[in-house]
């Protein structure tokens, strides 16, 4: 119980920082409390445990890690969007001192929870193919491409959330991650005959456009520290400032909706 | 300097077309509307919650994206969550607020008290009834101390006697050195809370009404009784031509509501009976209703400078 006083002075207010980081240990309590985590450390388990049991060659159990980093940073982020939009939050929205910093605390604490998420998959898999093990040298190698995965797929995330862009927001986004994806698929389908040169065109360039992700994801699988992986990771570093900067200038401007 | 001010506020794609108002400090502001009139809009607005809109409002003279601590904001909407005891959910709210301990512990133990729910704090949310979740949600909005506390619709889904409850914890908020702004739609009787009030129809504060108007707004009171004597039914029909009465009840309307002393006096005199003397109608809702009508209102109580009126009529709001 706190103890009882009325003495009213009111004393100068702790710095931000330590207010920040309170507020994400606070966020991910309350995230466990409520049982949401059990999902996603779950899914870890189940992976290991389903997937990659009695898993013969380390390549196979990389390959799953840098698959399930991306998956599990979209979900999670995906799920602490949503708890953030929850109408009582509001009154917390108010209280820390900036929408810059309820944002980045619940992307950070997103990021955390699928760190936590991809740590639990890579012990039960040791533990469930210990002949598939990799060496500890490979192993440590590949650990910045993943969290550069996490944290790049996190902050991708959270810009096709409710809690920080409008519909329209959203359907850009999507468009921009799926469409150059999906495009060596779709544009023969789609164009017509005569434009072949162009649909190559666009080939090319998303392919430029998707090299560095491509590039990170085989760096998380057969790692090295070649210049062009270090160009990679710096790309994906900045990638990660980019879509932080959209999703607080989209937030700033949002409407947060109380029903 | 206003405790919130903002002019000609507009939220495309909304019913808020051109909303200004001037709500001076200290003192308990009502925005009356009816049904998606777009109040609770204006206040999640006027609370920093709209990000491009809210840039026009300012509170105290700042923007109010930028001193969003100093704004308590409760909307019925909100849900707790169930697991937490109102102690720990309170203590977050201080943790947020980056308190040290001592700041804490003040805060806590003085919002306990303002909002009566000092019994509750070792029970977990899912304990309290709507009522006592409604006052919880007060106390977390004060823990800030804020200059500025916007309420919304503070009695919906209340009973007649929590309702009542819940006037006296916002009569006991409003003389805590803060600027009250409380939305309804005029389905409680909250009028003697207020010290201003706005009329928000077609977008805009068509009216606005300043103590005085607001205490002679249209009143009806029913008067129950024992069997009225004919002497006394003489007496009470002959103090004004507008009171009604009956064997059983007497209804005084308009300037006849003054009366009201003169007629108890008239009644203990023949030793009649009183069982419960009742409002008959709302003086809010009446607004509300009027509001389909703005152009009526607007020429009734024509929106005024608001200064001259605080300086006019509520000396007190100043010394508050």
């Amino acid at each position: 119980m706190l103890p009882h006083t009325d003495d009213a002075l009111l004393s100068p207010r702790t710095a931000p920082f330590t207010v920040f980081w309170r507020y994400v240990w606070m966020i991910l309590v309350e995230h466990m409390q409520s049982q949401r985590i059990v999902i996603a450390w779950g899914s870890a388990v189940a992976v290991a445990v389903v997937i990659l049991r009695d898993s013969t060659t380390s390549a196979t159990i990389m390959g799953t890690w840098a698959l399930y980093a991306i998956f599990i940073a979209l979900y999670n982020t995906s799920v602490l969007a949503d708890t953030a939009e929850q109408p009582f939050h509001i009154q917390r929205l108010l209280a820390v001192q900036s929408r810059r910093m309820f944002l980045w605390a619940y992307m950070s604490a997103a990021l955390l929870v699928s760190l936590s998420c991809q740590l639990i998959l890579m012990l039960v898999s040791l533990l469930v193919a210990p002949i598939a093990r990799p060496d500890l040298g490979v192993l440590l190698a590949s650990i910045p491409s993943i969290v550069l995965m996490l944290a790049t797929a996190t902050t991708c995330m959270i810009l096709l959330t409710p809690l920080v862009s409008s519909a329209v927001q959203r359907i850009s986004v999507l468009l921009l991650i799926a469409l150059p994806i999906a495009w060596g698929s779709i544009a023969p389908r789609i164009m017509p005959a005569g434009t072949l040169h162009i649909s190559a065109v666009l080939n090319t360039f998303f392919g430029v456009m998707l090299w560095p992700s491509l590039h990170l994801y085989a760096r998380a699988i057969t790692p090295d520290w070649s210049p062009t992986t270090i160009i990679v990771y710096g790309i994906h570093i900045g990638l990660c400032c980019f879509f932080t900067l959209i999703a607080t200038r989209w937030f700033m401007r949002k409407h947060i909706s109380n029903s | 300097m206003y405790a919130i001010s903002t002019t000609q506020l507009a939220i495309p794609q909304t019913p808020i077309r051109a909303v200004s108002l001037h709500i001076p400090v200290n003192s308990c502001y009502g925005i009356v509307g009816a049904s998606a009139s777009g109040k609770s809009l204006l206040l999640s607005t006027l609370a920093g919650l709209h990000g491009r809109a809210s840039a026009q409002v300012y509170i105290h003279g700042q923007p109010s994206l930028q001193v969003t601590q100093q704004i308590g904001y409760v909307t019925p909407r909100m849900q707790l969550p169930a697991h937490m005891t109102v102690q720990q959910l309170l203590q977050e709210q201080g943790t947020l607020l980056g308190f040290d301990y001592d700041t804490l512990v003040n805060n806590y133990q003085r919002v306990l008290r303002w909002c009566a729910i000092e019994q509750l704090a070792t029970l977990t949310i899912r304990q309290l009834s709507v009522f006592d979740q409604r006052r919880l949600l007060l106390a977390n909005a004060m823990m800030a101390r804020p200059q500025v506390l916007l309420i919304d619709e503070p009695t919906a889904g209340l009973s007649a006697y929590e309702q009542l409850v819940m006037i006296d914890v916002l009569e006991n908020l409003r003389n805590r050195n803060m600027s009250l702004v409380i939305a309804t739609r005029g389905n409680a009787p909250l009028e003697s809370l207020f010290d201003l009030i706005g009329i928000l129809a077609d977008g805009q504060i068509v009216s606005e009404l300043d103590a005085q108007q607001i205490r002679t707004l249209p009143r009806t009171l029913m008067i129950y009784t024992s069997e009225l004597p004919s002497a006394a039914h003489e007496h009470i029909v002959g103090i004004d031509a507008t009171i009604v009465a009956t064997q059983r009840t007497i209804v005084l309307t308009g300037m006849a509501v003054q009366s009201l002393a003169q007629i108890l006096q008239v009644l203990l005199h023949y030793t009649v009976h009183i069982f419960r003397i009742e409002p008959r109608n709302n003086p809010l809702y009446d607004l509300v209703r009027q509001a389909t009508t703005p152009h009526v209102l607007a020429q009734l109580y024509p929106p005024r400078n608001i200064t001259s009126q605080i300086n006019d009529h509520t000396p007190s709001l100043t010394e508050a």
